[in-house]
């Protein structure tokens, strides 16, 4: 019999607590750790929300590695998607149902993919979308700093990139910033799907009986920006929540792609 | 779609730059939320087609499909829920009185964690609602993609209380989308909406 040897049970308590960590940092993924940011819209405005820890990919998910995904799950291949995951504007910058084409390159964010399909690609990895309080916490980090969103410079910043993106035919995963956290050009790239996109609302108005086709919710999102925002100054989450709101969950849009996120 | 889709984006910035621009309240929020009876005809897909797993209010296990077969008035709402949930059920009770025995009436809880088949069965009967009237209890995710489809948006902003759009949403007897109505007034239109549907 061996004595009992303190040093040996840390040294196991240790690898166990520190290597899941490792293996992850291999697949991609950072962790965010727990905080709290103020949305834009609230039922309480102003009020901070609690956000647990999360993993999410550094990198936003690639035309390549979609391929790789659709390869191995042919139900999502353009032409086999059923109807009610996406509508048909599925993959339809592809060359071909399993071939992206030259341009943009393999390494260019994932775009004209539905909700649907951005859920089944992140469940295909054991992982999920964000939700709209993560990513946008996420979101709200400069390169040094976890809120910078009250920094002018870094609002400004943020809102070139969204011309730029823009500007562009297709989004580029190398334009932006690794935040902070080592999240990877969030602002710079594509638009990104949430897991709750649809959960944008005006604060408590839509209770009494805000519509529900998307002409009237622009036009909910829209006073919102005068009346219920937080932060009027924040006119990039402003750009994000009225993107949200004019998507539903078979929306397939050429600057609107997905990175996924996990527990911790 | 995917052009509707791809302009609506492109609208919501149009309309939403312009009033940021005005500061003008977009004061019409309330105007026109329905959609005409018929505007859904030529959708391709099925409600019925999401495979999700959903308990009723007896505590059966039940898919979306279950309900194929007849044209089913479908709302999510939550049993606690005290603004516009209790009007929209009520609306559902008024189409029922007047489109005769034909239909299907569907209740979705946006809670499914304290909406249990047990309180949901509570709740059929203080609304004394009646035997044609589903009501399904299914996990968060079941509800978010649901509410995808149908153009639901929710959100929880307290323990108690979730905000939501209201919609009566008619179903056709195979689960495509036939009419949507987001006003607790459209009682008449989807009435006749379901006189249209063939039975």
């Amino acid at each position: 019999m061996s004595p009992f040897r303190p040093e040996r049970s840390l040294l196991a308590a240790a690898l166990v607590v520190l290597l899941p960590g490792v293996l992850f940092a291999q697949a991609g993924m950072v962790r965010v750790p727990a905080g709290a940011y103020v949305p834009l819209y609230s039922n309480t405005p102003g009020a901070a929300v609690g956000v647990a820890a999360f993993r999410m990919d550094v990198r936003e998910v690639t035309r390549g590695d979609y391929l790789a995904f659709v390869r191995a799950h042919p139900d999502w291949e353009r032409g086999h998607v059923r109807a009610i995951f996406a509508d048909a504007g599925y993959l339809d910058d592809w060359r071909a149902p399993l071939d992206p084409g030259e341009f943009p390159s393999p390494d260019s964010p994932v775009t004209s993919v539905s909700w649907f399909a951005a859920r089944a690609y992140c469940a295909s990895k054991g992982k999920r979308l964000p939700t709209v309080d993560e990513w946008e916490f996420a979101a709200s980090a400069s390169e040094t700093r976890r809120d910078a969103t009250r920094d002018p410079a870094f609002v400004r910043r943020v809102l070139a990139l969204y011309g730029a993106r823009a500007a562009k035919a297709m989004p580029d995963r190398t334009v932006g910033f690794r935040n902070v956290y080592g999240v990877e050009a969030l602002h710079g790239g594509a638009w990104e799907w949430t897991e709750d996109f649809n959960s944008s609302l005006v604060s408590n108005d839509s209770r009494e009986g805000g519509g529900t086709t998307r002409h009237t919710d622009f036009r909910a999102v829209c006073a919102g920006g005068a009346i219920g925002a937080s932060d009027p100054e924040n006119y990039p989450a402003f750009m994000r929540f009225a993107f949200r709101a004019a998507l539903n969950g078979r929306s397939n849009v050429r600057s609107l792609g997905f990175r996924c996120a996990a527990g911790t | 779609m995917a052009r509707s889709t791809r302009e609506g984006v492109a609208a919501a910035f149009a309309l939403c730059a312009f009033s940021a621009l005005m500061t003008a309240g977009c004061t019409d929020r309330h105007e026109s939320g329905e959609r005409a009876a018929g505007e859904h005809a030529g959708e391709d897909f099925s409600v019925y087609d999401l495979n999700s797993k959903w308990q009723d209010q007896a505590g059966t296990a039940r898919t979306l499909s279950s309900l194929r077969g007849r044209p089913q008035v479908l709302a999510l709402i939550y049993t606690t829920c005290t603004a516009i949930c209790p009007m929209t059920v009520s609306a559902m009770q008024e189409v029922e009185s007047k489109a005769g025995p034909a239909a299907g009436f569907v209740l979705v809880s946006m809670d499914p964690e304290r909406d249990s088949p047990a309180r949901l069965a509570e709740y059929a009967k203080q609304r004394k609602l009646s035997p044609r009237w589903t009501l399904l209890s299914g996990g968060p995710s079941a509800v978010r993609e649901l509410a995808a489809v149908l153009g639901v948006k929710y959100r929880s902003v307290s323990p108690t209380e979730i905000v939501h759009t209201s919609a009566l949403t008619i179903l056709d007897a195979n689960g495509r989308r036939a009419a949507q109505y987001s006003e607790t007034d459209a009682v008449d239109r989807a009435v006749r909406a379901l006189q249209q549907l063939p039975r």
